[in-house]
């Protein structure tokens, strides 16, 4: 006969949430702003695909080692949310930084907004 | 200060999982909020080895100073606050995370030393770490014989 101790294992299943975001326009750009706290840059992911932009962050388990849990009031959970973007947005000039827990997405408009003027040839 | 007197005061049990937590929530608006979703905020997690005890709080973009620990006996106490960073000349499309102001006093399974204690702030995570007041230790009692 075993007992099972719980030793807060990083190993358990893990949630996936959606974490808070601000979305804010500025004339040139977008930015987002996505709280993703326990999150590191390895175990962040961030692509864009066709239209839809993921963001996609795993818990770094910043549990202290070798102690025991006493009071739980929160899991340490993954996250992952999308974003679907307009096609005023140039893509590849997409910039992420990571800081505090708080990931910061940079999100260029596109130049070619302004309508084109086509010249018209004589065909005669 | 106003404490929650909704909450029934228990014993303290070192062998168990009882503890006792006292929260203070600075604005009405930040209780209300959070509340919403049926918990204090924000959450904290304690874990415990020997004569150590760690309290972790996910606190993403918190502004660093503003965070304040107090160790007073057994009695820990975190505040801070996070002010918006969003940029003032931008046009907001969305608004989700919010300011807050907290502060939440979580009592220890034993008194602590507070010159000992350690904090970091890494990943938006705050984790506290304090070691046990060496005259709080439990001492053995030698018994005499005749």
């Amino acid at each position: 006969m075993s007992t099972e101790t719980n030793t807060g294992s990083a190993t358990a299943e893990r949630r996936t949430l959606r974490p808070f975001a601000d979305i804010v326009e500025f004339e040139d750009r977008y930015q987002i702003m996505v709280d993703l706290p326990g999150v590191t840059e390895d175990g962040l992911d961030v692509t864009i695909e066709r239209n839809i932009l993921t963001v996609r962050g795993s818990h770094s388990g910043h549990e202290p080692e070798g102690m025991q849990s006493l009071w739980r009031e929160y899991e340490p959970a993954d996250y992952e949310r999308r974003f679907t973007l307009g096609n005023g947005i140039d893509r590849e000039q997409v910039e992420a930084e990571l800081k505090h827990g708080v990931l910061t997405l940079v999100l260029p408009k596109a130049e070619n907004l302004q309508p084109q003027r086509i010249a018209v040839r004589n065909g005669e | 200060m106003l404490f929650d007197t909704a909450f029934n005061r228990s014993v303290w049990d070192v062998f168990g999982d009882v503890q006792r937590v006292l929260e203070q929530a600075a604005t009405p608006a930040a209780r209300a909020a959070y509340s919403a979703f049926g918990r204090d905020y924000p959450p904290v997690n304690v874990w415990t080895k020997d004569h150590a005890v760690a309290v972790s709080v996910e606190l993403p973009g918190i502004d660093q100073d503003s965070i304040d620990i107090q160790v007073e006996g057994q009695v820990l106490t975190v505040s801070g606050k996070r002010h918006a960073d969003l940029p003032e000349d931008a046009k907001i499309l969305r608004r989700e995370r919010g300011d807050l102001e907290f502060s939440r006093s979580i009592e220890l399974p034993f008194a602590v030393d507070a010159k000992k204690a350690e904090a970091r702030y890494a990943n938006g995570v705050l984790l506290v770490v304090l070691q046990r007041l060496a005259s709080d230790k439990p001492r053995k009692i030698k018994i005499k014989t005749d």
